[in-house]
């Protein structure tokens, strides 16, 4: 790995469980540099959530957790966490303020910017992500898939260094899933997205990393990994539709 | 059920009007915020039996409907499921108290009737200024407010997050029986027999719920302070709107207008 390339992840020896028992992560060594796009997979319950709120010390674990450089821990949390976004799998649990407005101001103006600034990095959020027509609505009264561009939207208007995203295109239309990608193509961001659904993973992380048994089974360029058959299917998963043969379509085949 | 968390839910959602403007919006948070506790301790201190001097508070809470362009109507809509409450507390006056306060020929008004009529206007006043204020300021700017009078930042937060937690309780309460109801054709309400697992998982999942969305703030810099809540400097038309409520409310506390003006006529 070149050592010039600031490396903005560091774990080492993560360890994770939720009830003393049984690990859902183990022994947890990644290094991200900055700017890269990876994508993280693993089948239903391989411990991608929780490896996110790992990274944003919602949870602790044992072991080292090293963001930009400084190590986390509680006192460095607010600086650490204003660097970081976490756009969270379930958006209702993201949204709480009356307005989505609001809840998109509310980051930015906990880290200090003035109201005028607030709204100006609110509407640039909503401009990208083409859902200026909502920035009025009760977050609570919105669609899924409109909850989902919102949470999102929360995040980017924090313009945070490094974006964690858990499951960003989930209920979303093609045409909204589409703009996503788009949009997380033009980012210059660090991108971390752990997601099911691999087309969005192939065509938006150039690394992908592969979690199974509570451990790190794969890390390599996305196109290795999301292309060896055998491996997604040993890890619950499949090829991503377009590695997929076009077969015709054949209900009774399986 | 169902009829009933809906309603909850949109009184919970009252500060979802915050984000209009007018005279009464406009003023900054912790001038609304006196002016409501004032107002408030002032009703309640009134005398049980104190009715005529208690009429003219009406008007006080009645002008700020008007100035904050937000119909009367809307607030009693939206607080319809606490106003049984109220009349059932102030209810038992009139028949435990007979004794005679007032004989007017044909119909006698009794003190329990006086007080109970006190005591529901007293609540009326008291919930209608305090809607005025959520309505008007939002729970995160009377957060705001509130820190600002050093109350502690512990108990700031516990307000807001109270609040957020009804309303997540709330719709939690409505998926779960939405559940129920989807796999129990027919049956009228949550059968008993479920109400043990059906009171436990409310409980959990909006705790878990709770839990996450406290996680969210923290993630977005929450620290316990409100600098993201409008809480502009204090200007000279908030001190002066201040000025003139807190002189209404002490003169209408003091001075029984009613009687006053009965005496100009008698
Ligand atoms: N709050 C919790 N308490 C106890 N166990 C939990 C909790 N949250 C998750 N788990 C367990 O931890 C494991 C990892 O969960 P996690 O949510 O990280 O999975 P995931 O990879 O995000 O799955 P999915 O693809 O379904 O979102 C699971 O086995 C889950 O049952
Ligand atoms: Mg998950």
């Amino acid at each position: 790995m070149d050592k010039s390339v600031e490396l903005v992840i560091e774990l080492n020896g993560l360890h994770f469980s939720y009830d003393e028992k049984t690990s859902v992560l183990e022994d947890i060594n990644l290094k991200v540099r900055k700017g890269e796009r990876i994508g993280i997979i693993g089948a239903n319950g391989a411990g991608k959530s929780t490896l996110f709120k790992l990274l944003t010390g919602l949870l602790t674990g044992r072991g080292e957790v090293e963001i930009a450089g400084t190590k986390l821990e509680k006192k460095t949390l607010c600086e650490i966490r204003k660097r970081m976004g976490l756009v969270l799998q379930d958006s209702d649990n993201q949204l709480f303020m009356p307005t989505l407005f609001d809840d998109m101001a509310f980051g930015p103006r906990n880290y200090g910017k003035s109201k005028e600034e607030a709204e100006i990095a609110v509407n640039k959020a909503l401009g990208m992500l083409g859902i200026e027509e909502l920035k009025y609505r009760s977050c609570t009264r919105m669609s899924g898939g409109e909850k989902r561009m919102a949470a999102i939207a929360t995040i980017l208007a924090m313009e945070p260094e490094i974006i964690l995203m858990d499951e960003p295109s989930i209920t979303l239309d093609p045409y909204n899933r589409r703009k996503l990608i788009n949009n997380l193509n033009e980012m210059d961001q660090t991108l971390l997205i752990a997601s099911h659904d691999l087309d969005m993973i192939l065509e938006t992380c150039e690394r992908v990393i592969l979690i199974d048994n509570a451990k790190i089974t794969a890390d390599g360029r996305a196109e290795d990994i999301l292309s060896d058959k055998e491996l997604l299917e040993q890890c619950h998963l499949e090829l991503p539709l377009c590695f997929q043969q076009a077969m015709p379509y054949n209900r009774d085949s399986n | 059920m169902n009829r009933i968390t809906s309603a909850m839910m949109e009184l919970m959602s009252m500060d979802e009007l915050s984000r209009d403007s007018s005279f009464v919006h406009a003023r900054n948070p912790l001038a609304k915020l006196i002016v409501t506790i004032i107002y408030i301790v002032a009703v309640l201190s009134f005398d049980i039996t104190n009715l005529t001097g208690l009429i003219p508070m009406v008007l006080i809470p009645v002008v700020l409907f008007s100035l904050s362009g937000i119909e009367i109507r809307v607030c009693f809509y939206k607080l319809r499921i606490i106003l049984p409450l109220i009349i059932f507390i102030g209810i038992w006056n009139p028949i435990l108290n007979r004794t005679s306060a007032l004989d007017l020929g044909l119909f006698v008004l009794t003190e329990g009737t006086l007080s109970f009529l006190t005591l529901l206007l007293k609540s009326l006043l008291a919930l209608m200024m305090s809607f005025i204020l959520v309505a008007t300021t939002g729970i995160d700017g009377i957060c705001a407010g509130l820190r600002r009078i050093h109350v502690p930042s512990i108990i700031v937060s516990l307000i807001l997050i109270t609040y957020r937690y009804i309303s997540l309780l709330l719709t939690e309460a409505e998926t779960l029986v939405t559940a129920y109801t989807l796999r129990a054709p027919g049956q009228k309400g949550v059968h008993v027999s479920a109400w043990g697992s059906f009171l436990g998982q409310l409980l959990l999942r909006s705790m878990d719920r709770a839990n996450e969305l406290y996680g969210s703030m923290r993630l977005r810099g929450f620290t316990g302070e409100f600098h993201y809540a409008d809480n502009d400097k204090i200007d000279g038309t908030d001190i002066l709107f201040t000025l003139i409520c807190l002189i209404v409310i002490v003169g209408f506390r003091i001075v029984n207008i009613s009687r006053l003006i009965g005496g100009i006529f008698i």
